[in-house]
Parts: structure tokens; sequence; C-alpha cells
């Protein structure tokens, strides 16, 4: 698979996520693949296994910067909703939009570790 | 000159970017966009930073500074920079996620010069960056600048000084040429002067309390104690017995002579040394008692320069050969002096001139 079609898969913006990294292509893409092992996700998880709601804004946070850098918009956004309910104290709102940022993680974590990509 | 090849150029001096923050992708985004223009420096939390700083504080041309961060976090690392002064020379962004008014005001009350917010786009973190380095690039070579013009200005305010001082004493020594003295006798008066003064002050005499600039001003003023000499005839001036009535009221008016040449100078009236020299041309030949000329002044209205400078004369004039009378010792003149044959002086300042003596014997003074 072509890194342009992957990133149309991921519905990332190609065009404007390599500006983010100077048109360094290869940098932009080691950092794209290396992300299914990049530990935020797993504290994430843990806050919200242990029912920890400020370790759980932490590290939605944290995931939505790091989605942002890469483009991963769809990540982006739904950590971004979980982060505002939990700050405005909206407790009812969390399980649910926890659970679109873990499917959001999930779909673009096995698009990039299938055969295709490596 | 030699100087100037040899130090720090300063362009190009501040070549290095530090960029703070844990996240390892957002440093490689940052340094990617500002690998081309600087070399790249890299902390992950606010104690690493410090420490670059602390190394590299004449190289940084900025840094780049996230705020949550472990160890030391953003905020705390700027109120580290503030306090010694750090953020007057290198600028800071903060690179934040959380642009809330509240962080921002804390922010910019601590001193960072700009705000941007995550996720960044290069082009414009490269702009914003760049334009306020240029500012602060651009203020320290001002800077510099100035630095360096005020030392110029210094040296050549010393090197006029100077120039001025030889020009009073070439002229003040040509003078005394035409008296077929050597010229070292209005070297010795400055320096007696000097002594004098310095003395008076030490002791705490009422109206002495002297600035070290104003003794030296008045100790070049005294080398034009008889500058008005220049206006009396080579007769008069170099007869060998002594003057008649007629003579001596024409050598009396050297005194006034000299003030109406001083005046001819055009700093005469912002100058303190020209005031002062003007004083002593005019009164160094008054006494304590009134009897001395051209004004006949008394006690405290003579100032107490003109004094000090008369005092010295006559010292000196008695210690040393002239074209009318062989020298006096050390012993005789003091004894002629204090004995009230060469006119009445203020009787603190015979007290002070008999110390000065006792602390230091005449031939150490000039």
């Amino acid at each position: 698979m072509e890194f342009q079609e992957l990133c149309g898969r991921l519905s990332v913006d190609y065009a404007a996520t390599l500006a983010r990294f100077s048109g360094n292509e290869g940098l932009f893409r080691r950092f794209l693949l290396r992300f299914p092992s990049d530990g935020t996700f797993a504290k994430l998880q843990a806050a919200q296994a242990a029912g920890d709601l400020t370790g759980m804004e932490t590290g939605a946070h944290t995931l939505k910067g790091v989605s942002a850098n890469l483009g991963l918009s769809r990540l982006q956004t739904a950590c971004d909703q979980l982060v505002q309910a939990i700050r405005r104290g909206d407790e009812a709102a969390v399980p649910g939009l926890y659970a679109q940022v873990e499917q959001a993680y999930r779909a673009a974590v096995e698009l990039l570790q299938s055969e295709e990509v490596r | 000159m030699e100087e100037c090849r040899t130090s720090p150029a300063p362009f190009g001096a501040r070549d290095l970017l530090l960029i703070v923050d844990d996240m390892e992708l957002n440093r490689a985004i940052l340094s990617e966009a500002f690998r081309g223009d600087y070399q790249i420096l890299e902390a992950e939390n606010g104690l690493e930073a410090l420490s670059l700083i602390n190394q590299y504080a004449h190289r940084i041309a900025a840094v780049l500074l996230d705020v949550v961060m472990p160890e030391m976090d953003g905020f705390q690392l700027l109120e580290e920079l503030k306090g010694r002064d750090l953020l007057e020379q290198i600028p800071v962004f903060l690179i934040t996620a959380d642009c809330s008014e509240e962080k921002m005001h804390r922010g910019y009350e601590l001193g960072v010069m700009d705000i941007i917010g995550k996720p960044v786009v290069p082009y414009f973190v490269r702009r914003r960056v760049s334009s306020v380095v240029e500012l602060f690039q651009t203020r320290e070579r001002l800077g510099r600048t100035v630095d360096l013009q005020d030392q110029q200005l210094a040296r050549q305010a010393l090197e006029i000084q100077e120039l001025n001082r030889s020009i009073i004493e070439s002229l003040a020594t040509a003078i005394e040429f035409r008296s077929g003295e050597s010229g070292s006798h209005v070297r010795r008066i400055s320096a007696l002067t000097d002594q004098l003064l310095r003395q008076l002050r030490e002791e705490g005499q009422v109206g002495c309390a002297f600035s070290d600039e104003v003794i030296d001003q008045i100790a070049a003023a005294a080398i034009l104690h008889d500058v008005g000499k220049i206006a009396i005839p080579d007769q008069i001036l170099n007869k060998p017995g002594r003057l008649t009535a007629e003579e001596f009221e024409l050598m009396k008016t050297h005194t006034i002579k000299g003030c109406e040449l001083l005046e001819q100078i055009p700093q005469y009236r912002t100058n303190p040394l020209y005031l002062y020299a003007h004083d002593i041309c005019r009164h160094h030949h008054e006494r304590w008692d009134g009897r001395g000329y051209p004004d006949g002044l008394k006690g405290e209205d003579i100032p107490i320069w003109a004094q000090v400078v008369a005092l010295a004369d006559v010292y000196d004039a008695l210690t040393n050969e002239r074209c009318y009378k062989p020298p006096f010792s050390h012993q005789e003149a003091m004894e002629m002096i204090l004995g009230g044959q060469c006119g009445v002086f203020n009787p603190v300042l015979l007290d002070t001139f008999r110390r000065l003596f006792d602390s230091a014997p005449p031939n150490d003074l000039c």
C-alpha cells in the first residue's frame, strides 16, 4: 500500500500533516507507523479501568496531542470530546465518549499493523 | 586593534535553538521546522533545559517550551529563567495545547514572548519565532554598539582632558621661561596644592570636603596662577634687584591680566577648572589680614583654593632660587612663613601646612 493511500484510509489529511513535518515524508511515515507502540492509550485505558478521571483527562489530552500531530483526526476529535466532558464534570457522558476513543484508536492501530503496510 | 580581531564575532553568535518537550514526536516536528536555521538542542523537561541554558546562554537564539512536563514544568523553568534575568536575553515561546486565558496570562506575566497553540503549524511557528529572534538580536547588536561608542567617548574625553592639561602646562611653562625659570615651579605648585587640599580634607576642615575630581581641577588650575605675567614687560619680570614702587604696581597687575586672559577662553563659563583658575589668578596674592592685592580681600572672603595656592607659591618661591634671591632651606622657609615675613596666612591653613610636612618631608612632595 502506498503511504498516501494508507493516509487516505486513516482519514489523515496527507498534505496538511506532511506540512507539519516540514515536508519530510520519511519522518512523518516513521512516527505514524510507530504510533501503535505509543504508550499513551495504555495509560488512558488503565486510568479508565481504575475509575481515575484525572488520569483519564491527562491521558486523553496527551493522546489528543499525538493524534493531532499525526493527522489522526477521528481519534483527535474523540479525545477532545472526552477531555471536554471530564472538564465540565459530565461524568454520565464519559463511558460513551471513552468507547469512541477506544474504537478510533483500535481502527487506526489495526490499519497501521496490517500486513499490507509492513 | 588586535583585540577587535580576536573577540568573538557578534553575528551568528546565537546559533542554537532549544526545544523543550517531553514528547519525542513534538520535539521531532519542531526540530524539523528549524533544522535549516539553527543547530537544535533538545530537552525532555525543565531541569534538562536549565542545564543546557546555563551551558549555552550566549549561543541560544530562542527557547520553544512545552508547559506540561515531568521533573520541572514549563512555568517552573520560566520562574528560574526570570530569576536569573535570562528572559531579557533569550526569547521564550510557550508551545501549549492549553491556550486558556488563565494559562496565557500567567505565561505573559512570567515574560514569554509569544504563546503558540498545539498542534503547531511549522510555517507559522517559524515566522513568529524568527521575527522575535531578529528583534532580540538587533537589540543586542545595538546595545553592544552603544557600549562600544560609550567606551570610545570616554576614551576621547580623557584624551581631550589630557590635551587640555598639557596645553595649560605648556602655556604656564612658556611664561616661566620668560622669568628665566625651568618650568618646574608650576608643576611643584600644582603638586603642593594637591597635597594641601587632600590634607585639609583628611583633617575635616570646614569647607574642605572636596571630591577627588574637584581636587584635580584645582591642582590643574593652580598651574595657571601666574598666567597674567605674560603681560608684564621683560625688564620688570627679570629685574635682579628690588622693584621700584611704580614697577611693583605694574607687577601686581599680573593677577588681573591673568583673569582677563582666562575670560577670553570660550569654555570659561562652563568648565569649573577655569572658574577655579580665575579665582586663583586674581587672589593668589591676597593675605588673611587684608593687606594683599589686588582686592585687599580679608579672611574667609578669599576662596580657600586661592589661599592654598598662595601659600604653595610663597613656599616654593622661598625654597627655590630666583633672579633676585638665593634658595632658602625648608627650615628657614617655614620660619619665615610662620613668622609672618611673607604676609599673614589663615592660621588653620598654616597648622595643616605644618602637619603636612610632619607627615611627609618636602622633598617627597613634588
